[in-house]
């Protein structure tokens, strides 16, 4: 499968929230072929409320991996991956290298499921997109922030009869933080889900 | 000008081919598709007018930096701050015939009369993709179109202009440097439209950031593992006032390696310039296009709550928090005020000029921004902005732009 095929796989399960999916990692990743992915367990499942849209801050790929098991219960998963790749040779603060398999392996589980109409988004983040050192001169910065323009906003969740927010991550970090205190002042509720690390 | 709707049935193949094809790599902001189903035509005469208006504001500008760089007591007037102020001094031993100049500057389509310009990006001016590879696209589009099979279309391939004059300053082989904020993707997908056709050219491309970077006899060195050495050329994407000039190791001012831009822009970047237009006048400069073209400029202390004018910050990017009290909530608009008033050496108040919106073929209104791109003092091409608010800003759409014979 090649990455634009992936794309339009991902964004024609995505219902509404496909225009928000971040395309960086399908238009200029290539694939290392590493396909091997399970689907998430979802152990913090029975905590969350299925009228909620969520938030997936999990490390690297456990988010697509999650993603995937959540589109079978009733979510539709939209990756934010926002970073950018290193160049030949140098080193990146962040792997990413692993999102743009992960993608083409949530791709071709995707194809198999059906997605309800009404489905809620599930935002899918890299928790390690922060991993940077203004120190180091000899490694590339490809580590990156999830901002409020990234995401619809209130209204339109509101409009789309959402109005909550659950975030699973193991801690809510400070760009995220930024981001849930607007929806906040917006009148979402946003509850946070801690996860012991996998 | 008008504006060509792209078909419905054509539009979601031509979104992704944008995505896949144009590195168009953020296509939504909030809840706004930056990615417009529409096409903006100009015809020969508005082109023509256009290439004239900017050539002639990019002449002024260069005469202008020239003038100041040799004046640098009326420089320090714009308010660049003590960083800049002590690395003007660096400027003269740059040798500007090496370097590559690129400025682009913002139109506007105006009730009374024709055109107004809201400003130029003269220091770090993007869009490069979608001003190279969208409008082929488009062209394609059209020319596939029932409609339009009696009309003849051209477009303007941006990076193939700006790529020639790099390339001419540069031998083949070289090693060129893509400075830019790499924690950005929309910086990064600008570099690597530009990367990747430095790239089929024959050059050696590096992406890095000024962490990456270091000055060694004048000369930037790359410090990123894999690409450790001197750089031949810089592309800089990065604001001028982002980087730590303190730190003398990255100071681009004190380098003698050709860049584009070099950091003289800051001088036109500013949106302070115009409050020295009378002196610069005064002193013999000929500034007939800015006068003409750029609303009345001032400080924000008198005028600040004139409904007649809008606040600017003075190094603002991308349209953000300029006070337009109609485009703007009041929410925002109360709080650029209060920064304004907190901080009046960072804003500056201009004339509000009624945009002249354009109909679409189903039946709305666009406020259009139509950039004109000059490299080296050469017209090079055209990226536009679509916003159903007099506003243009990161909510607004990129139009494709072609011109009709």
């Amino acid at each position: 499968m090649t990455n634009r095929q992936a794309y339009n796989i991902w964004y024609s399960k995505s219902q509404l929230y496909g225009n928000w999916i971040k395309p960086i990692a399908f238009a200029s990743y290539t694939p290392t072929q590493n396909l091997s992915y399970q689907i998430g367990e979802l152990s913090y499942i029975d905590k969350v409320d299925k009228s909620n849209a969520l938030i997936l801050d999990l490390p690297q790929y456990r988010g697509v991996e999650d993603g995937v098991a959540l589109s079978k219960l009733g979510w539709v998963a939209i990756p934010l991956y926002n970073g950018t790749q290193a160049p030949p040779n140098a080193h990146g603060f962040v792997n990413n290298t692993h999102i743009i398999d992960s993608l083409i392996w949530g791709a071709e589980q995707l194809q198999q499921i059906e997605i309800s109409t009404n489905a809620k988004p599930a935002f899918l983040l890299d928790s390690l997109r922060r991993n940077r050192s203004h120190l180091v001169n000899h490694m590339y910065d490809n580590s990156w922030d999830i901002y409020e323009h990234d995401l619809p906003t209130a209204s339109f969740l509101k409009n789309h009869s959402i109005n909550a927010l659950t975030v699973i991550t193991n801690s809510v970090q400070k760009d995220l933080k930024a981001i849930l205190k607007k929806y906040k002042n917006d009148g979402m509720n946003v509850e946070i889900i801690s996860l012991v690390k996998r | 000008m008008k504006l060509i709707k792209i078909p419905k049935e054509l539009y979601q193949q031509y979104r992704t081919d944008v995505i896949f094809d144009c590195y168009k790599w953020d296509p939504q902001f909030l809840d706004s598709n930056t990615v417009a189903d529409q096409i903006l035509v100009l015809d020969r005469c508005e082109h023509v007018e256009l290439e004239r208006l900017a050539l002639g504001l990019y002449n002024e500008t260069i005469a202008i930096e020239q003038y100041l760089v040799d004046n640098i007591g009326l420089a320090k007037k714009l308010n660049l701050g003590l960083d800049i102020n002590q690395s003007l001094k660096y400027v003269s031993n740059f040798d500007l015939s090496k370097a590559t100049r690129l400025m682009r500057f913002d139109f506007h389509p105006i009730k009374c009369g024709n055109w107004a310009i809201s400003e130029v990006n003269s220091d770090v001016p993007g869009g490069y993709a979608e001003s190279s590879f969208m409008p082929k696209l488009a062209l394609n589009i059209v020319n596939s179109m029932q409609d339009y099979s009696d009309s003849q279309f051209f477009c303007i391939d941006f990076l193939d202009k700006l790529t020639t004059c790099i390339s001419s300053k540069i031998p083949k082989g070289g090693t060129i440097m893509l400075i830019h904020c790499t924690i950005f993707a929309d910086d990064r997908q600008v570099m690597q439209a530009l990367g990747d056709r430095l790239q089929a050219l024959g050059y050696t491309t590096i992406y890095g950031s000024d962490q990456n970077i270091k000055i060694v006899n004048s000369k930037v060195f790359c410090t990123l593992d894999g690409c450790i050495g001197e750089v031949d050329f810089v592309v800089r994407f990065i604001p001028l006032e982002w980087l730590n000039l303190q730190n003398l190791e990255q100071n681009l001012f004190r380098c003698t390696t050709p860049q584009c831009n070099y950091p003289i822009s800051i001088i036109s970047q500013t949106k302070r310039l115009p409050l020295i237009f009378d002196q610069l006048i005064a002193n013999g400069l000929d500034l007939t296009h800015w006068k003409a073209l750029l609303p009345h400029t001032t400080t924000v202390r008198y005028l600040r709550k004139n409904p007649q004018y809008i606040v600017k910050p003075v190094f603002g990017r991308v349209g953000e928090n300029i006070g337009i009290k109609e485009a703007c909530t009041n929410k925002e608009y109360n709080k650029i005020l209060r920064q304004s008033k907190l901080h009046p050496k960072k804003y500056i108040v201009q004339k509000k000029f009624e945009s002249l919106p354009i109909a679409t073929q189903d039946g709305r209104y666009l406020h259009i921004c139509i950039g004109v791109y000059i490299i080296d003092g050469l017209f090079a091409g055209y990226y536009a902005r679509a916003s159903e608010k007099p506003r243009i800003d990161s909510r607004s759409a990129d139009l494709p732009v072609l011109i009709a014979e």
